[in-house]
């Protein structure tokens, strides 16, 4: 057998292998951890959260989202899991919550963002799933949203728990 | 006897690996988290894609065209298809693409090509779209509010279109005529390939007609959505999908089929 056909077949081998391996490890991981069908934020709806915050609604408008009664401050707080490309809701949000009465703060991969724009998130989003390559990273696509009363003084590792807790039930 | 391996029948395993890889993400990943069996104009596209590298592959017939050297590249990007990962088998898609892209051989050409739109149509494309996303719904939601003029007092805020009894809906990626360009761009290219290797001029005024086509067929429902919350109801998630989804895929394939009726050389 001469050299090239050889390594052809030495080629050949190599990727049917792959191909039986990769059909062995896809259907391990999947039975593993098999993909989720979507759930419902109503999950949610009168459980109590870290610090003692409680959800007291799930909200449909302007989008999907929930409301929590803080144990330390009079004013509700609002969380609003948002995909990472969805650029309408986010504005929409803004105007129907950006007020002095509220302060608004990102959260993504279990970080405060500040000053969050449009092309930093999908830069994130980039570096998060590059960063992954072999692992899953079903919490990359999204980031959630929240409305703190202005003068509501919440702990940045609570707010990081909460918005992680509601982004569990929306994926 | 020895064995009577090709150049075609490592290309078909390679392209048994990518298609692996492909419908695996697409229907068993995306379709059971999206509740959905099949997701029909995407699984469509990238179908139709794996159906014309494996008809390209076939003209290889019996030819040589790999080195010793890019067999053993093409083997060992291979075992990237072994993990559970689309990112790394789209990682060893673009790798192969490039490798055969420049080539000079228009089979090889062809699959580089189809095998850069499978990968652009998982990632490259969806990402340009985000980045764009902010001028390119702005653009639509103007699109929108324009058509639907003749039909009421409709007005713009921002993103969001406002009906005459003060029904409010805004677009978002998935629903876009222009993230769905990409369905369009991996139909008319899988469609080219089937029938040949080449492009003819007539080609880019089909694939201007399909992408025409996309914007239409997808923008229509928007309006119709604007309309109440029975409407938006039907045309997002009622049987008003199954409508869309059928003319969008029959459109783009009459404009394929009268673009080579068109180009088709005449008797005298």
């Amino acid at each position: 057998m001469r050299a090239i056909e050889f390594t052809r077949a030495f080629a050949l081998a190599a990727l049917i292998t792959a191909a039986l391996a990769g059909s062995l490890t896809r259907w391990e991981s999947l039975k593993a951890k098999p993909p989720r069908a979507p759930s419902s934020l109503d999950a949610l709806l009168g459980l109590q959260l870290q610090d003692g915050a409680v959800v007291d609604q799930v909200l449909t408008q302007p989008t999907d989202g929930v409301r929590l009664r803080l144990a330390e401050c009079r004013d509700p707080a609002f969380l609003f899991p948002l995909p990472i490309e969805w650029v309408s809701t986010a504005e929409t949000i803004t105007r129907a919550f950006a007020s002095a009465d509220h302060k608004m703060i990102d959260v993504y991969r279990g970080k405060i963002q500040r000053d969050w724009r449009h092309v930093n998130r999908i830069f994130d989003y980039v570096k998060a799933t590059v960063g992954s390559m072999g692992g899953a990273t079903p919490d990359a696509g999204s980031y959630v949203r929240i409305y703190l009363g202005a003068h509501c003084q919440v702990d940045e590792r609570l707010l990081v728990d909460w918005a992680s807790t509601v982004l569990d039930h929306s994926l | 006897m020895g064995l009577n391996v090709r150049d075609r029948h490592v290309m078909f395993a390679f392209a048994g690996c990518a298609a692996l890889a492909t419908l695996w993400h697409r229907i068993v990943l995306d379709g059971v988290a999206s509740g959905q069996v099949l997701n029909v104009p995407f699984s469509a596209g990238e179908a139709l894609a794996l159906f014309a590298l494996f008809v390209v592959i076939t003209r290889m017939k019996n030819d040589t065209l790999f080195t010793r050297v890019e067999l053993l590249i093409i083997a060992a990007l291979g075992v990237a298809f072994v993990f559970p990962s689309m990112k790394i088998a789209c990682a060893a898609m673009t790798a192969t693409a490039l490798m055969f892209v420049m080539r000079r051989d228009a089979r090889l050409t062809s699959i580089g090509q189809l095998l850069l739109a499978l990968v652009s149509f998982q990632y490259f494309a969806r990402l340009i779209f985000d980045l764009i996303a902010p001028y390119a719904l702005w653009l639509e939601t103007i699109a929108v509010t324009t058509l639907l003029s003749p039909f009421g007092d409709f007005s713009r805020d921002g993103f969001d279109i406002v009906g005459p009894n003060g029904f409010t809906i805004f677009i978002e990626p998935p629903c876009s005529a222009f993230h769905n360009i990409s369905v369009a761009v991996i139909i008319w290219l899988g469609l080219i390939k089937i029938e040949r290797l080449h492009f003819v001029r007539s080609d880019w005024w089909a694939l201007a007609a399909m992408i025409g086509a996309t914007i239409l067929v997808n923008t229509i429902p928007i309006t119709l959505m604007a309309q109440s919350l029975t409407m938006l109801q039907y045309w997002h998630d009622g049987g008003g999908v199954t409508i869309v989804t059928v003319v969008m895929l029959v459109s783009l394939l009459a404009i394929s089929l009268l673009s080579r009726a068109g180009s088709a050389p005449k008797l005298a």
